[in-house]
């Protein structure tokens, strides 16, 4: 499955097309296949497919999965991610620090 | 996680924290391993708290201090926004019985920290041309007329679950200028580069949606179908369809696995042909998930849609600089296919 970034390959079963010019890229795109056909079979092997998405799905999932309105209020906060950097503007501005500290970042995956 | 939707978004503490506080985030694993001043400087604050600073267990919580480490009050977690102004209040009294030299600006001096005088074993940073993209993941549910909507808590169990979940992914400069074909023709299709693709089935079609999450091993991933088609060229632009699939699962029998994700993908990569840059990553990747991991029980009974969005990140707010979860094991993440 390696990259085979500016070469055309066609849709149907990842056959070469006409631009693959070179032996060497022909070893490249016979091997990738090679992979593409093994991935299929072990592929064959699951139960699981889910459906392709729709672009009905597309639009309705793009638009409900992000925070709606309000739901991220939390983000409105300036909140720093460097802990040095912000003692150094609380120190600057006389503030008082708060942290907050998780197990997986607040702001990322937590 | 909680906290977002409880004490943060309490008007009242977002104006403190905002106003009266600098308000800063970190990520325990890595703050109170690094060997470094930041460590060195937040273990202090930690250790006059109930958590006692150490390395090796949990430091987490909320933590209220002065730029010199005095610590002034602490709460555990934040789901109760009555009990966290409360604290909020408290800290800011604390803060004001201090003499006012203590709290006058400049009153501490902050020395400066070189980079290389960071633990590099827990310091993290995007690399040299890299592209951030914000991931999306939330669980979702479907009308009696098949819609899919959002969850309410009572679906999933309270509050817990509910909520968008957050997280980037990290491509090199390498990586997705790779993207770009050289000479693209509208219905050129090729697969999206191995690496990009294992990554994503790996470290971002994941259920973060009750807290950290086990995050997929390479023999997990049992299918990872992934095609880009050129779909537009102008003069200045040429935009590529990402369509494809995966299933990731713990177990190769996905009935008997006991946690697993079939997703399909779909969206649209666009570039500037004259610069070279990304102006779009608009992908969604909508299935079925179930099951519970180590640190996210509580999973609705059952298969139940999950979406992921990927979208460019705005790049100029601190929280897009916050790295991928999975960048805990930075080879890993930059070699997710091997």
């Amino acid at each position: 499955m390696a990259a085979v970034t500016g070469r055309r390959i066609c849709r149907a079963g990842g056959l070469p097309c006409r631009l693959v010019r070179d032996g060497a890229a022909r070893l490249v795109v016979l091997s990738t296949m090679a992979v593409w056909f093994t991935a299929a079979i072990v592929s064959c092997g699951n139960a699981l497919a889910a459906e392709p998405l729709s672009q009905n799905d597309y639009a309705v999932v793009s638009a409900i999965c992000k925070p709606g309105d309000g739901e991220d209020a939390w983000a409105s906060i300036p909140w720093e991610i460097d802990l040095w950097r912000a003692r150094r503007a609380a120190a600057e501005a006389g503030k008082p620090i708060v942290l907050w500290e998780m197990d997986g970042h607040p702001l990322g995956c937590t | 996680m909680a906290g977002r939707a409880s004490a943060f978004s309490d008007p009242e503490i977002i104006r403190l924290a905002s106003e009266s506080f600098v308000p800063v985030t970190g990520d325990d694993w890595y703050q109170r391993r690094r060997k470094d001043m930041v460590g060195e400087f937040f273990r202090g604050v930690a250790r006059q708290g109930p958590r006692g600073g150490t390395e090796d267990g949990t430091n987490q919580g909320i933590y209220f201090f002065t730029a010199s480490g005095k610590l002034l009050a602490y709460k555990n977690a934040g789901q109760n926004a009555d009990v966290m102004r409360e604290v909020f209040h408290e800290a800011l009294e604390r803060w004001n019985r201090l003499p006012a030299d203590e709290r006058k600006a400049g009153a501490v001096d902050v020395p400066d920290i070189a980079p290389s005088d960071l633990d590099p074993r827990y310091t993290r940073g995007l690399p040299e041309g890299g592209l951030v993209v914000s991931v999306f993941t939330r669980a979702l549910q479907r009308d009696k007329q098949g819609r899919l909507e959002t969850c309410s808590g009572d679906t999933t169990g309270g509050l817990r679950g509910f909520q968008t979940a957050y997280d980037h992914l990290w491509l090199a400069g390498e990586e997705w200028r790779s993207l770009l074909p050289s000479d693209p023709q509208v219905g050129d299709s090729f697969p999206l580069p191995d690496e990009i693709a294992a990554r994503i089935a790996r470290f971002h079609l994941t259920d973060n949606t009750r807290g950290e999450p086990n995050l997929w091993q390479s023999h997990e991933v049992l299918r990872r179908e992934m095609t880009l088609t050129v779909s537009e060229v102008t003069e200045n632009r040429v935009q590529l369809k990402l369509e494809g699939s995966a299933l990731m699962a713990t177990d190769r029998d996905t009935e008997a696995a006991k946690r697993g994700y079939d997703a399909a993908l779909l969206g649209n990569i666009e570039f500037d042909r004259s610069t070279a840059a990304v102006l779009r990553f608009d992908v969604a990747a909508l299935g079925d998930a179930w099951g519970s991991g180590t640190y996210t029980r509580g999973a609705r009974p059952g298969r139940n849609p999950l979406a992921v969005v990927f979208e460019l990140a705005e790049g100029d707010r601190p929280a897009d600089k916050v790295p991928p979860q999975a960048m805990r094991e930075p080879r890993a993440y930059f070699s997710a296919a091997r």
